[in-house]
């Protein structure tokens, strides 16, 4: 059953293209999160959805009826704003209250809903107070409140948490994520530019890049489980994009395929990725992906696939440490971020040994585009 | 936290002794309101020698009630009028999306600056022909749109949070409810000070009275101050002058009393924390 379904949703203003070619299916009870860079229209599209805003092309359905001409009050979604959106002049209880109230529905039933969202998030001691007695914290479980009374179809969040400092952005991340599993069915829809938000929040991540440069491509860069897009980035963009530290991305040229993967030349060295050989031919110009926390530090017996660095950099963090180095006798001595766990004795401007298992390495061709990968 | 230095004090001086300046004219007409009219002739001493309400007593016995309970009907009306089209006004310019809504406020805009001089006549011949010359229908209907408080509205609501609204729509409230149920019980600052502002120039208008009005049963009290003034001129009553104008700001102050503090929170929310 699909919760949310778009089509061709596109959307312009004042001669800037925001939201390009946007098809969507999101199913039922999952919870989908649109992340992406400032910009690249994920507030746009929750607001679409809501029926905020109008001006698109394109069909939306919720709860597969179409929202052509439908008010937002009629669509079955609840949003919680980023600013949290409590009325100030009215207590928690009439804040939650207000929905119900102008939905027609009976006292008695206004209040077991109020008692029901108030358990769940801890607010009973609250429901007297006024929005300016509360803290940030607070207030931001009120707006969720208010969002749950209305038994919504589909929840809608818009980066609810960046008002929060980072302990309490924590805490009621984790909140949300315990309230969409007691919640059960509903759907939830999250806007965030936190790809560690997406990341661990998310059933499903939908990844948007800003269309104003490019004229051609959709606003949608892939879709799917959240290590889906960690293990499998489909393009450039989402292997920048998801992970932290970004993935390291440096040019070379392929040197061999083969059924085992593409064999790519760095550093005179030949080295193996278990990716698939399709549309590639030898002498081609690609771009390598490592995530940092793949590179071993001298981990490999094997001296042909070793990789030699110099360290510019280093940022020890406790748990580990971040090794910044370059490579040395490569065009333009690209950068390659090391995330290692072992306490060694490595300083500045030493030089290490690195190496890459092929199974970890991604390969993506001249226009940007992951090839599949075989593990 | 630091000290304040010499600058701090140096300013502080002198707007005391600016604030005392302004209250001078005050105490000067408080004082001579309460002496007679024998004790001003003699001019000999600055405080009157006893507290006579004698001069309140005559002005009170005159048309002052009738003048003053005018200008109060006339303001009072005014003012209700005025806050609710000029806060409807300046909602529409700053909120709802309508073809001309720019030119539309560029136009009012270019009208604050024709001096009043300019149309009192013209806007005087438009209220006779409609037979309204002589009425207080002629004063209301004329007072009621402010330009001036559909701009200090319009700033207002422009920076009014527009995730409130959005939630309200949400929650199933069309425009006008949204106005009504969120907005307005949040404006009751910007609504006070609009208050006081036009009740304080319908209070105080002048000319326009003096152009529109001809029975003296109608005047309005800066009219009537005015015509017995001229009167107790001759006889140099200032006394009882003195006595009416104290009572023709007491509406004033009192209004400014009740809405001050609504008053006061608007300038805090300058800073555009809601």
């Amino acid at each position: 059953m699909t919760a949310v379904a778009l089509r061709g949703v596109q959307v312009e203003r004042g001669g800037t293209r925001i939201l390009r070619d946007v098809d969507l299916d999101l199913p039922a009870g999952a919870f989908c999160v649109f992340v992406g860079p400032s910009g690249c229209g994920k507030s746009t599209l929750l607001r679409l959805i809501a029926g905020l805003d109008d001006d698109h092309e394109g069909e939306i359905a919720i709860d597969g009826r179409s929202m052509a001409g439908v008010p937002p009050a009629k669509r079955q979604v609840a949003m919680v704003f980023q600013g949290y959106a409590l009325y100030p002049h009215m207590t928690v209880r009439q804040n939650m209250a207000f929905a119900l109230r102008r939905a027609g529905l009976a006292a008695a039933d206004i209040d077991a809903r109020i008692a029901h969202a108030a358990r769940i998030l801890e607010l009973e001691d609250l429901l007297q107070r006024k929005p300016a007695a509360l803290s940030g914290g607070q207030r931001q479980r009120v707006a969720i409140g208010r969002a749950i009374v209305k038994k919504p179809k589909v929840f809608l969040f818009d980066e609810p948490l960046s008002n929060l400092d980072a302990g309490l952005r924590v805490q009621t991340r984790v909140e949300i994520a315990k309230l969409h599993r007691d919640l059960g069915s509903a759907s939830m829809l999250y806007v965030t530019h936190d790809q560690v938000e997406a990341m661990t929040l998310a059933d499903r991540i939908v990844l948007l890049r800003p269309i104003i440069n490019s004229p051609a491509e959709g606003s949608i860069v892939q879709v799917g489980k959240p290590m889906d897009l960690y293990h499998r980035p489909a393009n450039l963009f989402a292997a920048r994009f998801i992970g932290t530290p970004s993935m390291n991305l440096i040019e070379c040229r392929v040197s061999s395929l083969g059924d085992e993967g593409v064999t790519v030349e760095l550093q005179d060295r030949s080295l193996l990725a278990r990716v698939s050989a399709a549309g590639l031919g030898i002498g081609d110009s690609v771009t390598l992906g490592v995530r940092p926390e793949h590179v071993r530090v001298a981990g490999d017996a094997d001296a042909s696939r070793r990789l030699e660095a110099r360290v510019t950099h280093i940022e020890s963090l406790g748990e580990h440490t971040l090794l910044y180095t370059v490579l040395p006798g490569v065009t333009g001595q690209p950068a390659m971020l090391v995330k290692t766990t072992n306490e060694c004795a490595i300083g500045v401007s030493d030089r290490v040994p690195l190496s890459v298992a092929p199974g970890v390495l991604h390969v993506f061709d001249r226009h940007g585009l992951a090839q599949a990968r075989m593990t | 936290m630091k000290k304040p230095g010499w600058s701090a004090a140096a300013v502080h001086a002198f707007l005391i002794a600016y604030s005392l300046l302004t209250l001078v004219p005050f105490v000067w007409a408080i004082l001579t309101s309460l002496k007679t009219t024998r004790e001003l002739a003699e001019a000999t001493q600055l405080l009157p020698v006893a507290f006579n309400l004698e001069a309140y007593r005559t002005i009170l016995a005159s048309d002052f009630k009738t003048w003053f309970f005018n200008s109060m009907f006339v303001a009072l009306v005014v003012t209700l009028l005025g806050v609710v089209s000029n806060s409807l006004a300046g909602y529409a310019l700053a909120r709802l999306r309508f073809k001309g809504s720019g030119p539309v406020f560029g136009l009012m805009l270019l009208m604050v600056m024709v001096p009043t001089q300019v149309t009192m006549i013209p806007a005087f011949l438009v209220v006779a022909n409609l037979g309204l010359a002589d009425t207080h229908s002629s004063l209301i209907l004329t007072s009621i749109v402010s330009i001036a408080s559909i701009f200090m509205m319009r700033q207002f609501f422009v920076s009014f949070p527009a995730e409130l609204e959005e939630a309200a729509r949400l929650d199933g409230c069309g425009t006008f409810e949204v106005f009504v149920r969120i907005v307005l019980p949040l404006a009751a600052p910007a609504l006070a000070t609009q208050a006081i502002f036009v009740f304080m120039s319908v209070w105080n208008e002048f000319m326009k009275p003096l152009l529109y009005i001809a029975s003296l049963d109608k005047y309005l009290l800066t009219q009537g101050l005015n015509a017995a003034a001229k009167q107790y001129e001759k006889s140099a009553a200032w006394n009882i002058t003195m006595a009416g104008s104290i009572i023709s700001v007491l509406p004033i102050l009192a209004l400014y009393i009740v809405l001050n503090k609504y008053f006061i929170r608007l300038s805090d929310r300058a800073g555009g924390s809601w």
